[in-house]
């Protein structure tokens, strides 16, 4: 497909002028747009995630007014300014996000960084933070794997 | 990076009616979101109306030696509309009558129109108690005949409100444009040479900050302190106030958010953060924005999507300040950006 739309592209720009084939590329850009935009609709009504989920986080209070209340109260709580910064506890927040993979929070908390101006190179340290006491927990673990080894051993 | 305007490259979003036609359709058609109107009159706050003028504020063109790819104005190097003198002359006659103690001056880069300098010393002799120049800091490089521009701006206590959206070369430049992060920190050098935005200086130096991207801006006290830090440990910059300033969807912000498919997320963030406390300061009220041409309008939003004064008065040689005052704020769903969190203006939040 890609090699067919490239040698029309080519020939177009050998026989047309470019006028022509500005106006023709225009409507070969819209086109893929509005393919993509099919696509994705068709794409989410089949995945468990729905970005546009995140927007409706609020209506959980709708089936459980005063947990949902509760909740919320402490959530916000918890990401004020404290011993803390808010600044912190955003790449805390992050970090967090990636080890109990979470894409909601995800996308909150890169959204949430970018706005109190944290670095990229901020947030990927933050992300590493999580993924090494990650992988330390599995690690940690060939201790008890170690130990077992060496009681049932001869 | 962007080299031409919307208009120079007849972007459909160069034209303001079509700009508003998204900006009513899709989501807010729908009942999805609400119209900003509607929002409005659920806090009794609509109609919007002036409270008295404070600041006028005066585009005297749009042409710039940058194009940035947020502009709302969508200025740049081919944008051909200037000011002229005679309309800048009408604009003093009105400040001498208005009492308004701000002048506001912006554009496209104020200073590349040719009567620039001579506005400004006129402008100071009228009797307003500030003049504020809107500088993207760039051009005080970008041409020997504007290397003086902070000594001039000294000569005549011109406040200096410059743009600066990250701390960081990488951020900076990619909204800007390559080499404006650069160039940024050479000027605000010179500036601070000659006495702008040192402590206790009465030359005062502020910076804007807008997010370089489909997110609003965090807290303005925080951001400020991160800025003070990064600029002054770095490159030994200092200055007095960050202002950050929401993105407003509209020209080449709104062509960049539906091109890269955040548009709806945006807009849904604006309706989320709306806050009635910013409505009642929102800079509409206290603001008339003037065209390069001296039609009025609102804000210098609604003077780039053509919506003019809702008012019998709409040309800066018909000013008057009463039939003004009893005119209603013109808006639509862009309108959501000054109002939310803590709000938006040209000064910075509102709450």
């Amino acid at each position: 497909m890609v090699l067919v739309i490239n040698k029309i592209v080519f020939e177009i720009v050998i026989f047309v002028d470019f006028e022509e084939f500005d106006r023709f590329w225009r409507i070969f850009t819209s086109f893929k747009k509005y393919c993509k935009t099919v696509l994705n609709k068709q794409n989410m009504s089949n995945t468990y995630y729905e970005p546009s989920d995140l927007r409706k986080f609020g209506k959980i209070t709708e089936w459980s007014e005063e947990l949902g209340k509760k909740f919320f109260d402490y959530y916000g709580s918890v990401f004020e300014e404290g011993a803390l910064s808010a600044r912190e506890k955003s790449l805390i927040a992050l970090a967090v996000s990636h080890v109990v993979k979470c894409p909601y929070c995800i996308d909150a908390y890169t959204q949430d960084g970018l706005k109190r101006g944290i670095t990229k190179e901020e947030m990927m340290e933050a992300v590493h933070a999580g993924a090494a006491i990650e992988s330390g927990a599995t690690l940690v673990h060939s201790v008890q794997m170690m130990n077992k080894y060496e009681k049932i051993s001869m | 990076m962007l080299l031409k305007s919307l208009k120079k490259r007849e972007n459909e979003l160069a034209n303001a009616k079509r700009q508003l036609e998204i900006l009513s359709n899709g989501i807010f058609q729908n009942g999805e979101l609400p119209k900003f109107s509607t929002k409005l009159a659920a806090q009794n706050q609509f109609p919007l109306q002036p409270k008295t003028l404070e600041i006028l504020q005066i585009n005297v063109g749009y042409m710039c030696n940058q194009v940035c790819a947020h502009c709302h104005v969508d200025a740049g190097p081919d944008r051909k509309e200037i000011m002229t003198r005679e309309t800048m002359q009408q604009c003093l006659d009105v400040i001498k009558q208005t009492g308004a103690h701000t002048l506001d001056l912006t554009g496209g880069a104020p200073e590349m129109n040719p009567n620039f300098r001579w506005f400004v010393e006129q402008a100071t002799k009228v009797g307003v108690k500030e003049v504020i120049v809107r500088s993207n800091l760039t051009i005080i490089t970008a041409n020997k005949k504007y290397n003086d521009l902070p000594e001039f701006f000294k000569k005549h206590k011109v406040h200096v409100i410059s743009s600066m959206p990250h701390w960081t070369e990488g951020k900076t430049d990619q909204q800007r444009g390559d080499g404006v992060f650069n160039a940024s920190i050479k000027a605000l050098k010179m500036l601070n040479a000659v006495g702008y935005g040192m402590p206790g200086s009465d030359l005062k130096l502020d910076l804007v900050y807008n997010p370089s991207g489909a997110f609003l801006p965090g807290d303005q006290t925080a951001l400020e302190a991160d800025f003070k830090k990064a600029l002054l440990s770095n490159f030994e910059i200092q200055f007095h106030n960050l202002f950050s300033i929401t993105n407003l969807p509209i020209s080449r912000f709104l062509d960049y958010l539906i091109a890269s498919e955040n548009y709806e997320d945006y807009m849904y963030n604006l309706v989320e953060a709306f806050n009635p406390a910013a409505v009642d300061n929102v800079m509409c009220t206290n603001t008339l924005s003037v065209s390069w041409d001296g039609w009025l309008y609102d804000c210098d939003f609604n003077q780039m999507l053509e919506l003019k004064v809702d008012s019998p008065v709409q040309h800066i040689r018909d000013f008057n300040k009463e039939v003004l005052n009893k005119r209603t704020i013109c808006i639509s769903q862009h309108c959501y950006g000054c109002t939310a969190g803590a709000g938006s203006s040209c000064q910075g939040t509102v709450v």
